[in-house]
Parts: structure tokens; sequence; C-alpha cells
């Protein structure tokens, strides 16, 4: 078999894998995200969307795989797709039960199963079962591995660790009418940039990023799939599918509440980039990772927000560099080939607001964690640790005063007290 | 034991508790050795691309529990599930076994 993976490529600051973009995010951040998308619920039918991003984006980049590779052998490919989820963090599932028409998957673990469960509990009884994403995944790896149309299966999820069961499993069925879904934006409107080592820190970030992308940070058969890494369950996620399940979200509020349903996104998108910062970066700076590559190169607390920069730029968001950085009062980041820019303008175009939501958080939620809390005296990071930090007096704000998708040229975010 | 290591306990999201020890004399390999016992040992060879960083080690259990920490640092931690006391003592007995060795 040959393996699907992909490389970093320097020049975009992001992870490749037959044409998807692939960047790292935590079960942190992967399930607030959901649990905020269907929130929403109520005004917008979110499940489809949540299904469809996925398939869209599976299906793609496993037509392109098979046919670069000239990959035929259906076994080949089952192989393949379930070997990508596994190294990818989702956790670990057997395709040998399905064929053309369908069959059942059994799963040894899910990224978001389990993940949930981890974060919030169970879930309600009148509330369906959690892993839309890979109900997507397995619809839209069968259309490929069977030469299928996009849009011809269907995923059901049959038991979830959220529900209580004790195992995870699907259901692949085929449609009768195959579903109009769309083409993934792929590599997006992309920027080509170098990354550079600035020159008011000690902190190497050319090196950092080299380390960092040749860790062995994957799923493997005795992980069943998961990869816990510096206190979180990390995956190598498509970009592509938190840019079309948030910005299919945000079009829909837009069209049935107008500008306020802009503004309820932008709160609720950036919230969930916020606590992606507090868990996902905080669990970074509270590992053995960070104690051995990049705490020896700080000698001021101002290195820490740098060092933790430098390791973004391993994460495939793009290029992040700070422009100013106002010790415990302000910093100034300016993203390069964002993820967020390039999938947005690919698909929508021009955009009335300021679109980079994640970065918004993310950046807010660095400043949060090193001059508002303390994180270099390695707290416990929970919901009131949290809280805390929100309901401080120095809490920091956040704004994006510059956008690609409104027409800048970078999109660059104030944090500020 | 205190002069050996303090102690903070930290929860994690999960049905985990991470212990994190301070040791008092930073880690080396024959630690890294005695501890390989628990599990699996895998090395991060970091100083190859920063020669002035600190190689690290996970030493990965089977039920996603880890001891971590970076090589020549006085930071070590213990991931494990919540209550399992006999791990905890026998991990403890450990360090506190190095810390005579390397006093010898």
């Amino acid at each position: 078999m040959k393996p699907l993976r992909g490389n970093f490529d320097t020049q975009y600051n992001t992870y490749i894998a037959a044409g998807e973009p692939l960047i790292f995010h935590c079960h942190h951040y992967n399930t607030f995200l959901q649990a905020t998308l269907e929130d929403t619920k109520d005004y917008i039918d979110i499940y489809p969307i949540l299904i469809e991003s996925a398939q869209e984006i599976v299906y793609a980049q496993m037509n392109q795989f098979f046919s670069e590779n000239q990959i035929a052998e259906i076994e080949e490919r089952k192989q393949i797709a379930e070997d990508f989820f596994m190294f990818c963090g989702y956790g670990k599932f057997s395709l040998e039960n399905v064929s053309v028409d369908g069959g059942k998957v059994v799963s040894e673990s899910d990224h978001y199963s389990y993940g949930w469960k981890s974060k919030f509990g169970l879930r309600a009884e009148n509330e369906p079962m959690v892993s839309f994403f890979t109900r997507g995944f397995l619809a839209g790896a069968t259309e490929a591995i069977f030469n299928l149309a996009l849009g011809s299966m269907e995923c059901k999820q049959l038991s979830c660790y959220t529900k209580n069961d004790s195992f995870v499993s699907f259901e692949l069925t085929k449609n009768i009418n195959s579903k109009k879904l769309s083409n993934s934006p792929k590599q997006g409107t992309t920027q080509n940039h170098t990354l550079n080592n600035p020159n008011n820190t000690s902190v190497n970030y050319l090196g950092i990023r080299e380390a960092l992308t040749n860790m062995p940070i994957e799923g493997t058969p005795s992980s069943k799939g998961i990869i816990d890494a510096f206190g979180v369950l990390l995956t190598r996620m498509y970009s592509n599918y938190y840019c079309q399940t948030s910005y299919r979200m945000l079009k829909k509020l837009e069209e049935t509440m107008g500008s306020d349903g802009l503004m309820l996104a932008d709160q609720l998108l950036t919230e969930a980039g916020h606590v992606c910062a507090f868990n996902t970066f905080g669990g970074i700076m509270q590992s053995a990772e960070w104690n051995g590559l990049i705490k020896p190169m700080c000698q001021t607390r101002e290195d820490w927000v740098h060092g933790i920069v430098a390791v973004v730029n391993a994460f495939g968001w793009g290029f992040w560099e700070i422009l100013e950085l106002e010790p415990a009062k302000k910093l100034v980041v300016k993203v390069t080939n964002g993820y967020e820019a390039n999938s947005y303008l690919q698909t929508l175009g021009k955009s009335s607001i300021p679109i980079s939501f994640l970065a918004k958080g993310g950046t807010k939620g660095i400043m949060n964690l090193i001059y508002n809390g303390d994180i270099t005296t390695q707290p416990s990071l929970t919901d009131e640790y949290y809280s805390e930090i929100c309901n401080s007096p120095k809490a920091f704000s956040v704004r994006q005063t510059k956008c690609r998708a409104m027409g800048d040229d970078q999109d660059i975010f104030e944090v500020y007290l | 034991m205190e002069e050996v290591f303090t102690l903070k306990i930290n929860q994690t999201c999960r049905k985990f508790i991470k212990r994190c020890y301070s040791l008092k004399a930073p880690t080396n390999m024959l630690l890294v050795e005695l501890l390989d016992d628990f599990g699996i040992t895998e090395i991060q060879d970091f100083k190859k691309y920063i020669p002035t960083a600190k190689n690290t080690f996970k030493i990965a259990f089977d039920d996603y529990a880890y001891i971590s920490g970076a090589i020549e640092d006085d930071l070590i931690y213990f991931t494990i599930p919540k209550q399992n006391e006999q791990l905890i003592q026998e991990f403890e007995n450990v360090l506190i076994m190095w810390f005579k060795k390397i006093k010898e």
C-alpha cells in the first residue's frame, strides 16, 4: 500500500496531502467548534453542513490521490482511507465489510466521540450522536473508493461513546438520487511567503518549525488512531472542514438574521478560537516539548509570546509574525496565507466583515495566557481558570484590523487591554 | 521525598491527572533508563535542530498514560488515570532510587 501522507510546504507554511491543506487542532477546538455550530440548530439546518462538508473534502482528496498514483484496486484504496484516518488522529475503523452498496463500519476509536465525551460528557437523549465528521469522511471515502459520484452515499451513526455505548459504529447506504454537493476549495487563494527569525528575540523560529514539523505527531495502530500529545488529543484536520462548516453557518445566520446573524457568528467563532488557544497553547506551554525545545531560549515573558507564535508556524495555519509587542498591554500579529482567508476567498469571494475568527481568538488567547493568567506557573487549565481569566479586569480584547477577505493584502490582529 | 522532588497536581479535561514533579536535580539518561520498564520509550532529538535545546523523552503506557520530560531539565510529568496509587508509588520509588544513585 502506498500511504497518503503529504508534506509540510515551507512556501505556504502548511501541510498539503493530495491537494488538501491539513492543520493541527486539538479536541478542545474540534468539539467546542462543533458545539458552537450545533447551538445554531434552532435557526438553521446545521447537521447536513457538518457531514457534507467532510464528505466533499474527503471525496476530492481521495480521488486525487487514487488518480495521481494510479491506484485502482479496491482493497488497496480501502487500506489507504483507513490508514490516513488513523494517521491524522481521527481514530481507527475498518472498511472490511463495505461494498459498492454500503455496509457496516465498526470503529475501535473515534476522535470526535472520545473527545466529546472527555470534554463535555454524555449527550442528551434527544441529541444525535456526535461523529458528524466521521460520517462525512466515510461517505466521501467510499464514493472515491468505488468510483461513485459525489453525494451518492449516506452514512448513519449507529453507536457512540457519548451515548454510553462501548464502541462506535456506522452504516453506509447508497442514495437513490445523489445529493448535490460542492467541490472542495482545496488550497484556496494562497499567498507565498518566507519565514524569518525576528531580530528582537532569542527565539529561533526557523529551528522550532523544523524540529516540530519533523516530529512524528501521528496516530498509530497501537494508539488506535488517537494522537495524545501536549496534554490534548491532536488531529491533523482539514482546514477546509473548519472553514466550510463555519462559513456555511455564518452565511445561513446572515440569511435568517441579517447583520445580527453576522455579529452572532463572529462572537461564537472567535470564542471557539479563544478556547482553542487556552487549551492547546496552554497545554503546549506546559509540555516536555516546550521545556526541551523552547523554554531554554526564553529569557523574558515576551520570549514566551514569541515561542508560542513560533510553534504556530509549524501548525499549518500560515505564517504568524509579531509586528508589535508591548508587554502586558498590546500585541499586533500579521498572518500571511492564513487558512481562513484562503478558503473564504476561494468559495465566497469578498466579505463585508473580517472573517479570520480562529486567528482572532487565538491571538487574544496568547496574551490572556501569558499576561492575564500566568502560564509560566503551570496552572490547571480548567473551566474555572478559564472563567477567572475571562472575567479578570486584566482580560484582553481583540480586533481584526486588516482582512484579506475584505480586500486588504494581509490579515492583522490587534490585541489590547 | 521532599529531598528528591516537590509535586504539583493538575487536572486534565479527561479522567486523567497530570502530576508535575520539580526535581532537586536535572534529569539524565540514567533516569530515562530506570523508567524504561514502565512502557515504550521514545526520545525526541531536538538538539539535532537547535544545539541549545534539550532532547525530550516520553514513556507511553497502554491506556494513554505517559511519563514525559526534557533531559537535563528539572521538571518531569506523569499523566495517569486518577486513583492509580500503586503506579504512582512505583514511579516515585524510581525517582528516589535514581536520586540516591546520582548522589553516590
